[in-house]
């Protein structure tokens, strides 16, 4: 069976942009690498190296793959970050297939595998008077196709 | 020449261990083999020996299995808590079926769980009557 993972890309975004308390802490949304220009409050998901796939004799597998989840928000709210990181914590660590369904595979095991230790404030490119934070961490989630 | 890669690798058991007509059940979610057809030698050089010279015993058929545990097929797992006798087929790629090695085999198994990885199975076998390749050699 061809592998889809844009499927667990697209499960990871639905998770996040569908919970509502996140939401409302990040009301500017959730994005993949990039928030558009304007965005003051949002959810920045990165999908960095997570491992290798490895098979069975069969041919399905187990797929590992590696988020880079962070809030970001302007340095001053760093309370609305904070808690936004509790709630990504909540939607992506620890699921299961029903609490986190992905089209085609379920998942074995969702969690954090270390919270964002990179500079997490940094100044804005464009606007040297801005300064922005990030509070988050990296979620690995490991799925098996469906047979 | 065909070299083969062990992608397509299979095993198959046939837990009434009919020596005749085995049904073989493809085990699911495995993805390793190992087959050992290792003999005793026993040194019998004498004087006047140029070189050291051996005699050879029977083949000592054993191996190991390996794999993910799979909630869908534990069939491995009853067979291997049965401790009974199974038939065993060996398949270096199900690309050509017709190759295999099979013969009947006493099996074990274990369970590895842990809180970081994949449940995966594994376990060993050691034979239990006649084993063959398929297809059989020609002389």
């Amino acid at each position: 069976m061809p592998k889809n993972s844009g499927a667990i890309d697209q499960a990871v975004y639905e998770a996040l942009a569908g919970d509502a308390a996140l939401g409302a802490l990040m009301p500017d949304g959730v994005y993949f690498d990039r928030a558009p220009q304007g965005s003051a409050r949002f959810v920045v998901v990165t999908l960095v190296p997570g491992g290798p796939d490895v098979y069975a004799f069969d041919g399905y597998g187990i797929e590992t793959l590696l988020y880079r989840v962070a809030a970001t928000v302007l340095a001053t709210q760093v309370d609305a970050a904070n808690a936004a990181a509790v709630r990504i914590d909540a939607v992506l660590h620890d699921q299961t297939p029903a609490t986190f369904p992905i089209a085609g595979y379920k998942v074995m095991r969702s969690e954090r595998t270390e919270p964002l230790t990179e500079p997490r404030s940094l100044d804005d490119p464009e606007n040297t008077s801005v300064r922005w934070l990030q509070r988050g961490g990296y979620y690995r989630i490991q799925v098996q196709p469906d047979v | 020449m065909n070299r083969i890669h062990g992608a397509h690798g299979q095993i198959g058991l046939d837990r009434t261990a009919a020596v005749t007509t085995p049904t073989y059940v493809t085990v699911g979610s495995m993805n390793k083999w190992t087959l050992n057809m290792a003999r005793d030698r026993v040194d019998v050089t004498a004087f006047g020996d140029t070189t050291k010279v051996y005699v050879q015993g029977l083949a000592d058929v054993k191996g190991t299995l390996g794999g993910w545990f799979d909630t869908d097929d534990l069939e491995y797992l009853y067979a291997a808590l049965a401790g009974t006798k199974v038939g065993l087929k060996l398949t270096p790629t199900d690309e050509i079926p017709t190759i295999f090695f099979s013969g009947l085999a006493f099996i074990d198994g274990s369970v590895d769980v842990a809180a970081n990885g994949a449940v995966s199975v594994s376990g060993s076998f050691a034979g239990a009557g006649p084993w063959t390749l398929q297809p059989v050699e020609v002389p």
